[in-house]
C-alpha cells in the first residue's frame, strides 16, 4: 500500500438548535509509518490539527464537539461496475440503536444493494434474509455507535430519489 | 420499563443472543465463520431445512479450528 496524498479530517460542531454540523478539511498525508501524527494531531497546542481549528473557532457561531480523521487503509483503482442499477441514487438503510447509550438511534447507508437483499414488494428489507443476516451478525461484531457503544440493527429500508 | 425486563435470556430468539456473545467475546472471526454461525443460530430458531443447508453451504470451506471456534460461541448460548 504506497503513501497517500491527503488525510481527510471533519471538524465536527453543534448548533444553537443542537444540530450537527461541521467542515471538512484535508490534510498531509499520515506516514505509512505513523511518525508524523503527533504533529498533524495529538501535539497540544501546535500540531496542525489544534493550529487550523482555533481558526475556524475564531470564524464560527457554532461549538466545536470533535475531529474525525479519516485515514485511507485501503485503495482501488475503482472501476466502474457493470450494472445498470448499480447506482448510488438507492440504497438501504439500517437503523441500529446503541446498547449501551439509552438505546439511542444512529442508521449508515449501503448503496446499490445487490439482487440478493432487495425486497419484493416492500420497502422494508427481511433482516432474516440470508445474506442481510450475516451482513447484519458482522456489524454487530466489529462495529461501534458514534459514542462507543454497542450496536444493534433494528431496521433497514430501501430507501431513494422519488422525484 | 419494558414489557421484557427480568424475560429470561433463553426466550431471546438464538440469534440474538449469538450476536451478544459474539460481541461479549472480542475474538476475531471472518466473515465466513460469522455466517456460519448466523445460519445455524437461526436455524435453530426457525428449524427449516433451507436455513441448515445454508447452514452446511458456509461451513464448506471452513476448517475444524475455525468451525470449533464458532461452535464455541454458539454452544455458549445453548445452540448445538
Amino acid at each position: 500500500m504506497g503513501a497517500v496524498d491527503r488525510t481527510q479530517v471533519h471538524f465536527g460542531m453543534v448548533d444553537h438548535s443542537g444540530e450537527s454540523s461541521g467542515t471538512i478539511l484535508y490534510f498531509d498525508p499520515v506516514a505509512v509509518d505513523g511518525t508524523n501524527w503527533d504533529s498533524l494531531f495529538t501535539d497540544v497546542g501546535t500540531s496542525v490539527h489544534d493550529l487550523v481549528k482555533a481558526g475556524i473557532v475564531t470564524m464560527t457561531k457554532l461549538n466545536m464537539t470533535r475531529t474525525i480523521a479519516s485515514i485511507v487503509v485501503d485503495e482501488s483503482a475503482g472501476s466502474l461496475p457493470s450494472e445498470a442499477d448499480a447506482q448510488r441514487e438507492w440504497a438501504i438503510r439500517f437503523v441500529y440503536i446503541d446498547l449501551d447509550n439509552s438505546n439511542k438511534k444512529y442508521s449508515f447507508t449501503v448503496p446499490a444493494p445487490t439482487d440478493a437483499v432487495v425486497p419484493s414488494g416492500t420497502d422494508v428489507v427481511n433482516l432474516a434474509n440470508i445474506t442481510v443476516a450475516a451482513f447484519v451478525t458482522l456489524i454487530e461484531t466489529y462495529c461501534k455507535s458514534p459514542d462507543g457503544g454497542d450496536i444493534e440493527i433494528v431496521e433497514a429500508r430501501l430507501i431513494g430519489r422519488n422525484s | 420499563m419494558s414489557i421484557f425486563a427480568g424475560r429470561p435470556a433463553e426466550a431471546e430468539p438464538a440469534i440474538k443472543r449469538f450476536r451478544r456473545a459474539l460481541r461479549a467475546s472480542g475474538g476475531k472471526f471472518t466473515a465466513q465463520q460469522l455466517a456460519y454461525g448466523t445460519m445455524k443460530a437461526m436455524s435453530a430458531d426457525d428449524p427449516s431445512q433451507a436455513v441448515m443447508l445454508n447452514a452446511q453451504a458456509e461451513s464448506e470451506g471452513l476448517n475444524s479450528e475455525q468451525k470449533s471456534a464458532v461452535d464455541a460461541v454458539l454452544s455458549s448460548v445453548g445452540v448445538r
